[in-house]
């Protein structure tokens, strides 16, 4: 695990110089340690689509006193939430807006295929995921609420472009959008298959050495036959070796019970729903689940897909959310939109009240050791614009992030933050995307 | 329809319009045609093809035989139904694009729950589904020879090594070594076989030390193309059969009769017809329900059901393809007539039902169905409606606005009312929007007179204007409604060349982009260019050289 001592050696952060240790990882804890164990940090995207309207959604003061009617579901947590306005993002439209909402890639208007061409980046997430996330069951998790497909040509005002911006915020590389899982009772089973606690410990080792066999069997097959393969042919053989070395990995670290069982508890699974709000909500509480089972550390979750035309019946209104953020500024439309935002809103709360009600291995709460950002494709639905966009971080990031307060920005960009927040994980990070070249002043605690 | 017609519509050429991929009617003499044997012949690469979800469905369905003991299985379906969405190809969009189906983590890792639990449904009760696999009594290594073989080599759709099995063989050794018994052996290496990428994948492998730069198919990988094809499924013994004694592509005719009669082939019509005119996406449709209170998910489904019927007819049965667009009949049920204003159906069943000048529908266009995907929640997009019968149909969509192009607000308060044709106007005077909408904005208006779920009306509910539905296309041609353009449609020479194309793309599982792949089109074109049937379209595309050969691509 080569740069892994260089992570956990965090180093003094700030000006209160918190000292960051090891994270809570009994085989690497230096033997006899006393201190209290460090708690794992975690990273959530959420993403939002259409853009805001503003008038309701930004705060007319800033500091610790912020208060706007379409954040008013944040109060209960307002002192663990920073609202930032001012910041653009590196592409607007919405399939750009959305396929660079984690990557701060400029991403042209009409970016074709991504398939064999470098075209969006790897996302903030999946940074962090593959340099910190080999210490849980899954390295990164991705939810979303609509389910879009991911390549071909999605066709809009946009023009012609590959669906993958439209439906994936996760990026493992240039060319690698994830796919998401959008029914909670799968997302559950992914974290917890095989977990068993009413099984021996003889018929848990016998299970899972039934599972190795198979995978080994499979990861010697693959291999066999790439090696029969021209080279145009190997690249999705190499996609099936790495996703059976990852499941490999998953299922050994599940049958361990994962890194850090002692925040998790007992957990039930969530029954399937047709409703729309209602199956939005349980994808919420699965994410809290998987950060309360340190299940995963990292993850993103998608509450529409790009240019998402869910019915507004959710918040109780006619039409749907695509043609109506094309406001046009009619107060019936920026009205409904303001009912829509703060439906949005009121999601991301139930998450962030969700990890609040965790105790962490350090006595925090999993929000404390948490930052969640929330974003948008595009910053107004009329103007389809990346200027001011809607931006919210939830969380202290184990008390790197001065939270409790509104804070605006000009001339900087999102990218900026994603450095800041990079570097509150301990990485030596200065540049990331095509915008962030330094970390977000006045952010920090 | 007149063939005089048609004819001389074809030697006045379409091409003006076609600005995404060549036109392949041909106006001269046939092109030249390098086949396989020239050095020019360059088809596209088809790379190992990982079953989409419903392929994957089917496969399973007829290896496992799952019809047999349907609620065994019910459980391992529900796993396969959750399967992350298959991507999309870029031509057409068609989910069995080779090149688009990527696979990742979550994949295998849905792959390994959906083996499990169909091989525990498939050995857990005993019978027909049972038997068929566990073709021995004993416990030996004899008999587990027997069953690994057997089962891998219909799973994999090849022979399979002498070591292949042998190493199915020790992965059952291995569960037994753990502490299981023989059942247990046995259940773990048919999970190997169900998540070998030799199953997962349809891997065309090039003989080591070829020195062609193509070659031709041999008769198991042909029975693969074949089924897949028609069926989105794997072969069946009969295919298998022939293929082991190497008569397949010698008897691919009589296959081809067969397998279109086969009930297995209307995945013609759900996988290829239903992502070629998009009626897939109709499940995820969802109507404003203040402005359509009266609609529900049942009708949504009798209108599925209608267009189903019809390309039935039009996919199996003897008519000209081209006259789906013009069909003088539909199939109706008491609730979907309701809703047309179609009087005299009664009951749940769907029948057959002649349309006159009352009905005010012609042809698949008028079908509920594709009106309502082609709408916005709650109201209709003439825009959409156009795209849709340029870029699908005719296959001349236009290109994409260009790069930065910002599409300005059309002037005018929402466009829920007959101010839409005054909005949409706009876009003939802007220089920049009127080449792509001047044949658009017409024919997407023709639908005017059915709402966004495809309910018949003479005027905007909101305004009380009449609609006027009228329009002339860039050829001169005038119509006066839906009705009238169905008639110039089902003419048109871009639809059956289309049609050809997106079947051939289909059939092939990737896009048509080589200039050899253009030259087989245009060939093929020319011998469909008068009313044909679908089936014909069916054989020319299994006859062409790019289903029949592959570009090798060689180890190194």
């Amino acid at each position: 695990m080569n740069g892994t001592g260089r992570v956990n050696r965090r180093r003094f952060l700030g000006g209160a110089g918190v000292a960051i240790g090891l994270p809570f990882l009994p085989s690497l804890a230096p033997r006899g340690a006393a201190a209290a164990p460090k708690a794992p940090l975690r990273f959530i995207g959420f993403f939002i689509p259409n853009g805001v309207n503003h008038a309701q959604w930004d705060p007319p003061t800033t500091g610790p006193a912020w208060s706007s009617a379409s954040l008013e579901p944040l109060n209960p947590v307002r002192d663990q939430v920073l609202v930032l306005t001012g910041l653009s993002k590196a592409s607007a439209n919405h399939k750009p807006g959305t396929g660079c909402f984690l990557t701060e890639k400029i991403v042209r208007t009409n970016p074709g295929p991504i398939i064999g061409a470098d075209r969006n980046d790897i996302s903030l997430d999946q940074y962090l995921a593959q340099r910190l996330g080999q210490e849980t069951v899954l390295r990164s998790l991705e939810l979303g609420a609509e389910s879009g497909k991911l390549t071909g040509q999605c066709d809009s005002s946009d023009g012609l472009i590959d669906c993958s911006y439209t439906s994936a915020i996760a990026w493992a590389g240039p060319s690698r959008p994830l796919p998401k899982i959008t029914d909670p009772k799968v997302a559950f089973d992914r974290l917890f298959q095989g977990f068993d606690p009413a099984a021996t410990r003889e018929q848990q080792t016998y299970r899972t050495a039934l599972k190795k066999s198979v995978l080994d069997y499979s990861l010697d097959e693959a291999k066999r036959l790439r090696a029969r393969l021209g080279s145009e042919d190997r690249p999705k053989l190499d996609e099936y070796l790495g996703g059976v070395a990852d499941l490999e990995t998953q299922i050994l670290r599940a049958a361990q019970g994962g890194a850090n069982g002692a925040t998790c508890g007992g957990v039930t699974a969530p029954v399937p729903t047709v409703n729309q709000a209602r199956r939005a909500e349980l994808l919420v509480d699965v994410l809290v689940l998987a950060m309360k089972c340190d299940r995963t550390r990292f993850a993103t979750f998608m509450l529409g897909d790009a240019g998402s035309t869910r019915s507004l019946s959710v918040v109780g209104q006619t039409g749907s959310h695509h043609p109506v953020s094309h406001h046009g500024g009619l107060p019936e439309n920026l009205q409904k939109l303001a009912l829509m935002d703060r439906w949005e809103v009121s999601l991301f709360a139930r998450l962030l009240q969700g990890l609040k009600a965790v105790t962490d291995v350090d006595g925090r709460t999993v929000l404390d050791n948490t930052a969640a950002v929330l974003s948008s494709d595009i910053s107004d639905g009329d103007k389809h614009d990346g200027v001011n966009v809607p931006l919210l971080v939830g969380g202290k990031l184990g008390g790197y992030l001065r939270t409790g307060r509104h804070a605006k920005y000009t001339g900087k960009k999102v990218g900026h933050l994603f450095v800041s927040i990079l570097q509150g994980f301990g990485l030596p990070v200065t540049q990331f995307g095509d915008t962030g070249n330094g970390p977000l002043p006045d952010l920090v605690a | 329809m007149s063939l005089a017609v048609l004819l001389v519509s074809a030697c006045t050429g379409v091409i003006g319009d076609a600005l995404e991929g060549p036109a392949i009617l041909p106006s001269g003499p046939p092109p030249s045609m390098p086949g396989p044997g020239s050095p020019e012949y360059q088809p596209g690469a088809v790379p190992p093809h990982r079953l989409n979800n419903a392929e994957y469905r089917n496969t399973v369905r007829d290896l496992l035989d799952t019809a047999v003991d349907a609620p065994a299985f019910a459980s391992a379906f529900a796993v396969i139904a959750t399967f992350p969405e298959d991507g999309q190809g870029a031509a057409f969009g068609f989910d069995n694009d080779a090149q688009a189906l990527r696979l990742e983590s979550l994949h295998l890792d849905m792959y390994f729950r959906a083996a499990e639990a169909l091989v525990n449904a498939a050995l857990g009760t005993p019978g027909p589904g049972r038997d068929r696999i566990v073709t021995c009594g004993g416990q030996d290594s004899g008999c587990l020879q027997q069953i690994l073989g057997a089962f891998a080599r219909r799973a994999w759709r090849r022979p399979v090594a002498g070591d292949e099995v042998q190493r199915l063989i020790v992965l059952a050794n291995a569960a037994r070594t753990a502490g299981g018994a023989f059942e247990d052996g046995l259940r773990t290496a048919l999970q190997g076989v169900l998540i070998s990428p030799h199953f997962l994948f349809r891997v065309e492998i090039d003989p080591a030390g070829l020195q062609t730069k193509t070659r031709t198919l041999d008769d198991w990988e042909l029975a693969s193309r074949l089924s897949y094809f028609l069926w989105s499924s794997m072969p069946d013994d009969e295919l298998y059969g022939l293929a082991g004694q190497k008569q397949l592509a010698a008897n691919v005719s009589v296959q081809i009769t067969r397998m279109l009669k086969s009930p297995k082939a209307g995945a013609l019509i759900d996988n290829y017809a239903g992502q070629w005119l998009a009626l897939r996406e109709l499940a995820a449709f969802q109507p404003d329900p203040t402005v359509f209170p009266r609609f529900n998910l049942r009708l949504l489904d009798d209108m599925a059901s209608e267009s189903r019927l019809l390309m039935r007819d039009f996919f199996f049965d003897d008519q000209p393809f081209q006259r789906i667009l013009a069909a003088d009949y539909t199939y109706l049920n008491a609730r979907l007539a309701t809703h047309y204003g179609v009087a005299g159906v009664t009951g749940t069943n769907f029948r057959k039902v002649s349309l006159d000048a009352a009905s005010y529908r012609l042809g698949l266009l008028t079908h509920g169905s594709l009106l309502a995907l082609t709408s916005h929640p709650e109201q209709t997009s003439p825009v959409k409606r156009g795209r849709f019968v340029l870029h699908n149909l005719l296959c001349s969509s236009p290109l994409p606005p260009p790069t930065g192009l910002v599409i300005p607000a059309l002037k005018g308060d929402q466009p829920a009312a007959a101010s839409l044709r005054a909005q949409l106007e706009q876009h003939r005077t802007n220089p920049v929007c009127a080449p792509c909408h001047r044949e658009m904005d017409p024919i997407g208006l023709a639908f005017e007179n059915y709402d966004a779920v495809g309910a018949y009306r003479t005027k905007y509910a909101k305004s009380g204007q009449p609609v006027d539905a009228a329009g002339v296309l860039p050829t001169g041609e005038s119509f006066r409604g839906a009705v009238e353009l169905a008639g110039l449609l089902a003419r048109d020479p871009r639809f059956a060349p289309c049609a050809l194309k997106s079947l051939m793309t289909y059939a092939v599982g990737r896009a048509l982009d080589t200039d050899s792949d253009t030259t087989e089109l245009a060939r093929l074109g020319t011998g469909l260019n008068g009313p044909a049937r679908l089936e014909a379209f069916v054989r020319a595309v299994i006859d062409s050289h790019p289903f029949r050969t592959r570009l090798v691509t060689q180890a190194l």
